[in-house]
């Protein structure tokens, strides 16, 4: 029972890191309709330029600041060079995929051009874990799970009860109608940019430091454990998608305990795989994106 | 310098293989596979696995080892990726949008992958397999005379593979294929079930990858789990794009330009500062590639529409002078402005509109609907509806916005299950049977919105119609075309020539998308013809359409009719009703208001009352009255 309850505590750290980069590519997707492939290498950048701040001696939580600042920056880049193209032409989800292969090429080589392959090590030596009832955390994890509540507390908040919140739900809701009732859904777009890519960065810090290294293929490989939580919980769903991410994380560690910890990830694959076949549309109903 | 050209050619070759078959998923389905060499990394294992001999070094262990001659190997490799393919399919990717079904590919991948990785007896984990025994027998030999045998052996097989993709591109299981790929609805609506041709062309792909995998692992000796990282499905994916998807040629283009030419390329490049940056590098180049590809030319180096469609020898009965003419003057009436009165008749030149026999105790009633609801959660859109159509005539359903009509139309078409209520076509109760079973019982449809496989020319929109074609099924396509050669040039002698008779002569081979509205109500209802229907139901055939088209089509569905066709048209137009129609059905929130002819129908004081917006003779204050003018000036402008 023990053994359970520390691997649920470990979960839920996986958990928050998953749910804030699931958040993050459901509050794009629910504006552009869209998976952008080249997020896991999104996130590696994120924890590249907060990891160079935090070596230049800059504070860690304003390194973060600052690697979220370069994703978010990045993202409003993709978005201007790469894909808003496409979208102006009204191509297919396909296509858009496939060109967010080729972002995710030039992304994950460049970090490999700036940054060489070769891992890096970046951890936060805060102390020893601590007992906290049934479970045994870091104070590394606990900022993380800080982290990530809080952040999806503002998210919940700016999404609820702004203006600019507003706009966004408009926007993913219609964007002809949202257009034509005076909102400027490109600038919209762009802002989601930004914000899903300060959630991103931290994600990707928060990843690096549960693995204490980091390297230019770091984000890829959690690339599909994120899709895999936002499909889950229902794309452009924000809320499925922490469902989503809180089921997968936990899934995945608690599997962790009991089987070959070589397996998990795949549990977790397999788990949300079969729960697609009982519900395509997610947990959440996806809003008019299933054909 | 032999051996290198030789190398060059072998990887060349067995690359082509993957790229082609992932343009079968692809290119020729839309049916995104991210994780292709996965198929590719089956079939190398499993060819390996088949043909070693049991483990004698301690410490290496693996499944089977079976010592089969090799080629057993290479086409066990094949059958159990296609296989493995195919249920992966029947599992996961029929249920979900394409872009969806991309990522659920990687997902399994990756269980795969994570599988063969760390449990060591079936491939012996991450260490991988050593030392398989090549073509000769023995294990590991490098030399040119090893590589030329490969080489011819890997060539013969992408000709075969090649040759295959040819023959599906241009038989009906190819042109199905296509169309589902273009708009899953028309072919639902024309009585095609998606999932059965997709499962066969996703296995068909996986199979190609298996043999390519076969040959390779012949070809290097060993295979571990570091081979086939998620980098390489995605560079076969940006070969395939930048070649042209949907096109052999261009398959074949993209495997040895972006693959084989880049690799190269890549060699020359002077290494500098770590040794990753030349292979980073490469992989921005391709990346760019891609990107740039899919921005400014889509279809690729080489477009699908480069290839021919069929052959010319197919079609070279449709070009006799006899039917050239014949052509000609069914395209004068379009040409010719009409008088507004009464249609000038129009014998129906060299056409026979094809119509389905009716069942001999059927009675004179063709389609009889009994109190049918429909709800849109609270709505009842149609509620309680009840009227009967005889054989061979044309009904128009008439009635203001929101009266059901659309919504019965789709009942009828099979789309929506009538939520009580009955439908009894030619005496057998119909309802809810779905569109593909309502097509083979003899029901066609046009669209409200023409739907049409913008991509494909229109002769193939117009063919896709017809039912039981032999040529739809994977093995006959490949293996028998006697079996359907003669069925496909009569579909295309009697598509080309409903076209003609609609005045789409000129543009039987153009993309359909190129098509102008009106034209493309005129191609809905060659490809509704071309089903061979008992009922023909029309959304708004005339909505959005010049007047003189409009004619046209006015004559056509007479002589429709009078071929044996029921028609059942929602229209609008007051003066193409009076053309066409022997009598309407007027309905208004869900129910059958009147039924009889246009002039009986005008007259009737409920129609009125129901177009301007007055319930019962009492007005519903202010908004009425302007609802009123407009209903009038409608009805007064189509009238006139």
């Amino acid at each position: 029972m023990n053994h359970l309850l520390q691997a649920v505590g470990f979960g839920l750290v996986t958990s928050s890191i998953v749910a804030l980069a699931a958040v993050a590519v459901s509050l794009q997707v629910s504006v552009t309709n869209f998976f952008n492939f080249a997020y896991g290498d999104f996130m590696s950048f994120g924890a590249y330029v907060a990891w160079t701040a935090n070596n230049q001696g800059i504070n860690f939580y304003l390194s973060v600041v600052l690697g979220g600042i370069a994703v978010g920056a990045l993202g409003v880049l993709a978005n201007y060079l790469v894909f808003r193209p496409f979208m102006k032409r009204g191509v297919r989800p396909v296509t858009l995929l496939i060109a967010g292969v080729g972002l995710s090429f030039v992304v994950q080589n460049a970090l490999i051009l700036i940054w060489t392959p070769a891992p890096r090590r970046f951890s936060l030596n805060l102390g020893n874990a601590l007992h906290l009832g049934p479970f045994l955390l870091t104070p590394g994890d606990l900022i993380m799970i800080g982290a990530a509540a809080t952040l999806l507390v503002l998210l919940h908040v700016m999404l609820a009860y702004t203006k600019f919140g507003k706009a966004i739900r408009a926007t993913s809701n219609n964007i002809d109608l949202a257009q034509s009732c005076g909102i400027d859904s490109d600038r919209v777009i762009s802002l989601t940019w930004f914000i899903a890519g300060l959630l991103t960065a931290v994600a990707g810090v928060g990843l690096v430091l549960q693995e204490s290294t980091l390297s230019p293929t770091t984000g890829f490989t959690e690339l599909f454990v994120i899709f895999g939580a936002v499909i889950l919980g229902g794309i452009g769903r924000p809320y499925g998608a922490m469902l989503g991410a809180l089921i997968v994380g936990v899934l995945t560690e608690v599997s962790g305990a009991y089987v070959n910890g070589a397996y998990k990830t795949s549990i977790a694959f397999g788990v949300v795989i079969a729960l697609l076949l009982f519900r395509p549309q997610g947990l959440i109903k996806a809003r008019g994106l299933i054909s | 310098m032999l051996y290198f050209i030789t190398d060059l050619l072998v990887l060349g070759c067995i690359n082509s293989i993957m790229v082609v078959g992932l343009n079968l998923q692809y290119g020729y389905s839309g049916l995104l596979n991210f994780a292709f060499y996965i198929y590719v990394a089956i079939g190398a294992y499993v060819a390996a696995i088949t043909t070693m001999g049991p483990s004698t070094v301690p410490g290496i262990s693996y499944a089977l080892g079976w010592t089969l001659p090799w080629w057993a190997g290479v086409i066990l490799g094949g059958l159990v990726a296609a296989i493995f393919g195919a249920l992966v399919f029947l599992l996961t990717v029929r249920r979900l949008r394409s872009d969806y079904l991309a990522i659920v590919t990687v997902a399994v991948a990756f269980i795969v992958w994570n599988l063969i990785d760390t449990y060591q007896p079936l491939f012996d984990g991450d260490t991988g397999l050593f030392n398989v025994p090549q073509i000769t027998g023995k294990a590991n030999v490098s030399t040119e005379g090893y590589s030329a045998i490969i080489l011819a052996l890997s060539a013969v097989c992408l000709a075969l593979f090649v040759w295959m993709s040819r023959r599906i591109f241009r038989s009906p299981f190819g042109r199905l294929l296509r169309s589902i790929r273009e708009d899953e609805q028309v072919t639902a609506a024309f009585g095609r079930v998606s999932w059965k041709p997709q499962i066969a062309v996703f296995g068909i792909g996986s199979f190609l990858a298996g043999i390519a995998g076969g040959l390779l692992i012949f070809y290097i000796s060993a295979w571990s789990p570091a081979a086939f990282a998620p980098l390489e499905s995605f560079i076969l994916l940006a070969a395939l794009i930048v070649g042209g998807s949907g096109n052999y040629w261009g398959s074949l283009l993209g495997a040895f330009v972006l693959i084989e030419a880049l690799a190269e390329i890549a060699r020359y490049v002077p290494n500098f500062g770590n040794g990753a940056n030349v292979g980073a590098l490469r992989a921005i180049v391709i990346g760019l590639v891609l990107i740039l590809m899919l921005r400014y030319r889509p279809e690729g180096i080489i477009p699908e529409r480069w290839l021919k469609w069929y052959r010319t020898k197919d079609t070279a009965p449709a070009a006799e002078p006899a039917k050239e003419s014949a052509a000609k003057a069914a395209e004068d009436p379009a040409a010719e402005s009409m008088p507004q009165s009464a249609p000038r008749p129009v014998r129906p030149a060299k056409v026979t509109v094809a119509a389905r026999a009716a069942r001999p105790d059927g009675g004179n009633v063709l389609l009889d609907i009994r109190d049918v609801v429909y709800s849109y959660g609270g709505a009842r859109a149609v509620a309680g509806c009840s009227f009967s159509i005889d054989r061979g005539t044309v009904t128009g359903l008439i009635g203001p916005n929101g009266a059901g009509k659309s919504t019965l139309v789709e009942i009828l078409s099979g789309r929506l299950a009538p939520q009580s209520g009955e439908v009894v076509l030619d005496g057998r109760s119909v309802g809810g049977h779905g569109p593909a079973a309502m097509s083979r019982l003899g029901v066609a449809r046009t669209f409200q919105t023409a739907r049409l496989l913008s991509h494909l020319p229109v002769i193939e929109n117009v063919m896709i119609a017809a039912p039981k074609q032999r040529g739809e099924d994977p093995f006959a396509a490949l293996f028998w075309q006697r079996g359907w050669h003669n069925q496909e040039v009569a579909l295309r002698k009697e598509a080309t020539e409903l076209l003609a008779w609609l005045g789409l002569s000129s543009h039987l081979d153009r993309p359909a998308g190129s098509l102008s509205g009106g034209q493309r109500r005129l191609m809905e209802i060659a490809r509704a013809l071309m089903a061979h229907p008992r009922l023909l139901l029309m959304d708004e055939p005339t909505a959005g359409v010049y007047p003189e088209t409009s004619q046209l089509i006015a004559h056509r569905v007479r002589e429709i009719a009078q071929s044996g066709v029921t028609v059942l048209l929602i229209a609008h137009n007051m003066a193409f009703l009076s053309w066409v129609a022997d009598d309407v059905v007027v309905m208004a929130e869900g129910r059958v208001l009147t039924r009889g002819s246009l002039e009986e129908a005008r007259e009737h004081k409920d129609v009125i009352a129901a177009y301007l917006g007055v319930a019962a003779g009492e007005s519903r204050g202010p908004q009425a009255s302007s609802v009123a003018r407009r209903g009038r000036a409608a009805q007064v402008h189509g009238g006139e």
